[in-house]
């Protein structure tokens, strides 16, 4: 009788399951952990899921959490930005929500998103060393400026570097050579950490994402990018981050090609390099640099013509026109370097994605953006155009532009990605 | 009951290049399907039905019977480019294995589609797609199309979905057959 009741119950059981199989099933929304855009650095992942459920317009759509970052991510690439140099006597940032750093060869600069506006903070990555004294440190404190103590030495670090170096007839050293830190400065990594200190502390949540911008692997010779990327990454956690890295030709990408799909070539022209990316819907298929930048430039220049880099880095900066005819033989020194790197940069391009097998199949044409300060002077762009329509590329390009603010487009770019990974 | 589909690539980039693709047009099933708006009622519902996609990446064929059948995918996408051989078979074995289990499922595989009659794996492949150059747009109308077919007749030549057969059996152990 007991097994026969059980067995009546079982048959019940099933009925009952047999009339939820065939009943209409019910539109489900999950929430799941941001898919977001790829991560260029992490070499193997398996990325979480990502359910894409929708409903007719009578139902409400509850837009799960990872769909919400990813679009405030979006917005963020096309609202304004306040952006204002590191000030003497200016306090870091203690950062309330994710944050995009560029650490560039000539500028630091740290972008967080402020209500409806983007603020961008910048310093300069340089410093100059003094002899220690009390005196000294007494009228250094006394004056708010940024410096630190180290091997008997004072450090002087940011734009007050560059007065010092001013007024000493000098000029002021780097911690970064060629997108890198440099392995002639023994004290790279600590002068670096302090400027990156400048901009910010620890953040007011404990873990909260930062992304930072690496350089791409340099096609002229073999470096090792990874110290670098470790190195700055390391210091980010000490401080209370979760670091996450960004090539610097997909940070623009990030920055400038949302209308784009995220589909595009992304070229940051900087002063130690130029990093290009090729990304297909934000997924970085090609990235690589060249060792020559604004720098490059520069020095090539103060050798022809005798005249000091700074004093060329300040004519090429504010009065260049590459436009126009040069009017003198500075001018004109200038003018041929620009051809120089801008027609190696294009023959990069067409040797790196001819030699790709990864590239994708691409039926509409995508545009190239062009940023950082060596893409600004006027002219810069036109002369890049030039130079690509005498060669052939694999895949049609739909048009040529310079970023809408060159100097902060890959910090921009990083705080994109950091929001889009954000928790 | 949402649908799944389950990429394996050997290679970072080309396997996230195939999962935009496809989340993008999960994005925009409806103008994909070049479904107007407007018209009978029919024809509005339908523009306006959006399924529910779950697109899945795993970079491995190691555990391949254990991920598929925790997974239950619609379609699985095997870009082919980057395994060796041990490992395409491997899968091979692992899909004919889940097939004689009843869990069924569709193969897109990327690959070189000019050999695909001497590949390990052509037993258990429904569609095929060229490797180089990836044409991302080409393997999304392809997923598309065998998601479309799954629904309608099963999975991979069989006529009978997973809930189909649960509800034959049960129908005849009921006797209400």
């Amino acid at each position: 009788m007991a097994e026969a009741s059980e067995y009546q119950k079982e048959i019940e059981r099933l009925k009952q399951r047999l009339t939820e199989i065939e009943a209409p099933p019910v539109p489900q929304t999950e929430v799941s952990a941001a898919a977001g855009a790829g991560r260029p650095s992490e070499a193997s992942r398996v990325d979480a899921p990502r359910v894409e459920s929708f409903s007719s317009p009578s139902i409400p759509i509850n837009q799960n959490v990872s769909d919400q970052k990813i679009e405030a991510a979006v917005k963020t690439a096309v609202k304004p930005t306040v952006s204002h140099e590191m000030g003497v006597g200016s306090e870091p940032e203690s950062p309330w929500g994710p944050v995009g750093l560029d650490v560039g060869t000539s500028n630091i600069v740290m972008a967080q998103n402020k209500g409806n506006k983007v603020q961008i903070i910048k310093q300069l990555n340089a410093f100059f060393t003094i002899p220690q004294s009390k005196f000294t440190k007494q009228i250094l404190t006394q004056n708010n400026v940024m410096f630190f103590e180290h091997n008997k030495r004072y450090y002087i670090i940011g734009y007050s570097a560059e007065g010092f170096a001013n007024m000493f007839n000098s000029n002021t050293r780097k911690s970064m050579e060629k997108g890198l830190l440099s392995p002639r400065e023994d004290e790279a990594v600590i002068v670096i950490q302090s400027i990156i200190n400048t901009l910010i502390q620890k953040p007011k949540k404990f873990g909260e994402i930062i992304c930072f911008s690496v350089p791409g692997q340099p096609i002229e010779r073999e470096v090792i990018i990874t110290g670098h990327e470790s190195i700055i990454k390391m210091y980010l956690e000490t401080l209370g981050y979760t670091p996450i890295s960004i090539n610097e030709g997909l940070a623009v990408v990030m920055s400038e090609l949302s209308d784009d799909s995220f589909t595009g070539i992304g070229v940051s022209m900087g002063g130690g390099m130029c990093n290009v990316c090729l990304s297909y819907l934000s997924v970085p298929v090609i990235t690589y640099s060249i060792q020559k930048g604004g720098d490059y430039i520069d020095e090539m220049a103060s050798l022809e013509t005798g005249e000091p880099a700074t004093k060329i880095k300040v004519i090429k900066e504010e009065s260049l026109d590459l436009s126009v005819l040069p009017k003198n033989k500075l001018e004109l020194t200038m003018h041929l370097y620009y051809n120089d790197l801008i027609n190696h940069l294009v023959r990069s391009i067409q040797d790196v994605i001819t030699s790709s097998e990864n590239i994708p199949k691409i039926t509409e044409p995508i545009p190239i953006v062009l940023s950082g300060g060596t893409a600004m002077p006027k002219g810069c762009k036109e002369k890049f155009e030039k130079a690509l329509n005498a060669i052939r590329l694999p895949i049609e390009i739909s048009s040529i532009r310079v970023a809408k603010e060159p100097l902060n487009a890959t910090a921009k770019g990083a705080l994109v990605m950091a929001m889009a990974e954000s928790r | 009951m949402s649908l799944k589909v389950v990429i394996f690539s050997a290679d970072t980039i080309r396997g996230s290049m195939i999962k935009k693709a496809l989340e993008r047009w999960v994005d925009k099933p409806a103008r994909d399907s070049g479904i107007q708006p407007g018209g009978s009622d029919s024809r509005v519902t339908q523009y306006e039905e959006k399924i529910p996609v779950l697109i899945l990446f795993f970079e491995d064929l190691l555990n391949i019977e254990e991920t598929l059948t925790r997974e239950r995918p619609a379609v699985v996408v095997l870009d082919m480019k980057g395994y060796f051989q041990g490992e395409l078979e491997k899968f091979r074995n692992g899909c004919a294995q889940l097939f004689a289990q009843a869990v069924y499922f569709k193969v897109l595989a990327i690959g070189n589609t000019v050999r695909k009659e001497s590949s390990v794996i052509k037993d258990v492949v429904s569609d095929w797609c060229m490797d180089t150059p990836i044409d991302p747009v080409l393997i999304v109308s392809k997923v598309r199309m065998l998601l479309a077919s799954g629904a309608k007749s099963g999975s991979n030549g069989n006529n009978q979905s997973d809930t189909d057969v649960l509800m034959s059996n049960l129908m005849g152990f009921l006797n209400i057959k």
